[in-house]
């Protein structure tokens, strides 16, 4: 069982005694065992959130190149197409040179 | 005639060597980049909901007189953390949108306009010695090279793209499984700690001999906010996990049938049910 894992169930069976119990004094002794391994958990998962902040950071740097990179292909393609027309261009002028020589 | 023979040539050297994307490939990238498209909209939405739900939590925990902090209302939630896992997301979406439009045929219009010039400049030039039908055919012929040579392209994107993003994708699905689980010291672990204190409280504030209805009102309804925000970390937690993880499967799929031509492509396939499930999911819980 991970950490994680086991704070978890410890935290549900005190919370289960609070819900069950009548006695209100009871219930305040033990909501502070509750509080106190409420913090714990939360210290823990803002450090494991903070570090995993830097991986977030990392790979989505990354994919943003991968990103840019599909934009630079999609230019690319659309490249085709006006290499085409200038290619229709340049026949043009060599008909209007051709022409011009007739 | 010298150019017809060439484009001819250049048109079957194309055709024989085979230079684009099979059917199953295309159809592999188009799956895999609708679904991660919808997995990253999601997550940046479910992400910002746990965010608003915690604080709303904390909110009322404070009116009950509970443990919570003025000062601390977010928690894990911190601006950077949260914004860090946004981006994350909102780059996995851009990555399946874009994909999506690389695969897609949405050149057509435009090589049509351009093979429509090019025969329109070359009845200039020849126009004496073709007839009309011969001039269609090759405004046919510009068109098909041009589509072969930007399905070659795409490939030849794709290949690369999909191969180099895939570590990257898989570290994203990775964290945000950590994030979606109650019990991994990601983010749902922090929302539930909140879950079980406002629980706490609420229970304590409504058991107090002293406690007027203005007072058990708002305690009832602290009460009722956590518990339909542990229903939703359960329900959309669970499916949240099972659909990051049939992406990652999917990714690996997709990677080998770009690389190796590998024919099945069923995990991807499975991908598009998971993410119906989790919109689902999300719909009930939301009231939509």
């Amino acid at each position: 069982m991970t950490i994680g894992e086991q704070l978890a169930k410890t935290s549900d069976s005190i919370l289960d005694l609070i819900l069950a119990t009548k006695d209100i004094e009871r219930k305040k002794e033990l909501r502070e065992y509750l509080t106190a391994v409420l913090a714990l958990t939360g210290k823990l998962v803002e450090a494991k959130v903070d570090r995993d902040t830097e991986k977030y950071k990392a790979a989505s740097k990354a994919l943003t190149s991968a990103n840019a990179a599909i934009k630079e292909a999609i230019d690319d393609i659309k490249n085709v197409a006006e290499t085409i027309k200038k290619l229709a261009k340049a026949v043009d002028l060599v008909g209007k040179l051709v022409d011009s020589l007739a | 005639m010298k150019l017809l023979q060439t484009l001819v040539i250049l048109l079957t050297i194309c055709v024989f060597t085979g230079c684009g994307l099979n059917a199953i490939q295309q159809e592999g990238v188009a799956r895999f980049a609708k679904a991660s498209a919808g997995v990253g909209d999601f997550s940046a939405r479910e992400l910002s909901q746990l965010r608003e739900a915690t604080i709303e939590m904390n909110t009322k925990d404070i009116a009950i007189n509970g443990k919570a902090k003025l000062t601390d209302l977010d928690e894990s939630f911190d601006a950077d953390d949260i914004s860090a896992r946004i981006s994350a997301s909102t780059a996995l979406s851009s990555y399946g949108k874009l994909l999506l439009s690389l695969v897609e045929e949405t050149q057509k219009a435009e090589l049509k306009d351009a093979s429509d010039q090019f025969v329109d400049s070359f009845r200039r030039v020849s126009g004496k010695n073709l007839n009309d039908e011969q001039l269609e055919a090759l405004g046919t012929l510009v068109r098909g090279i041009g589509g072969l040579f930007i399905e070659y392209k795409k490939a030849k994107a794709v290949k690369k793209i999909v191969v180099d993003a895939k570590d990257d994708i898989d570290i994203i699905c990775n964290l945000l499984i950590a994030d979606f689980t109650r019990t991994e010291l990601g983010l749902a672990q922090g929302v539930d700690v909140t879950i079980k204190r406002v629980k706490a409280d609420a229970d304590i504030a409504l058991a107090m001999p002293t406690v007027d209805f203005q007072s058990r009102l708002i305690a009832v309804e602290a009460y009722r906010f956590a518990d339909d925000s542990n229903a939703r970390l359960t329900i959309v937690g669970k499916k949240a996990i099972e659909t990051l993880t049939a992406l990652k499967l999917a990714n690996s799929q997709l990677v080998a049938t770009i690389q190796k031509d590998k024919k099945s492509i069923s995990d991807i396939r499975t991908l598009g049910s998971k993410i119906k499930e989790l919109a689902d999911a999300t719909r009930v819980l939301s009231g939509n």
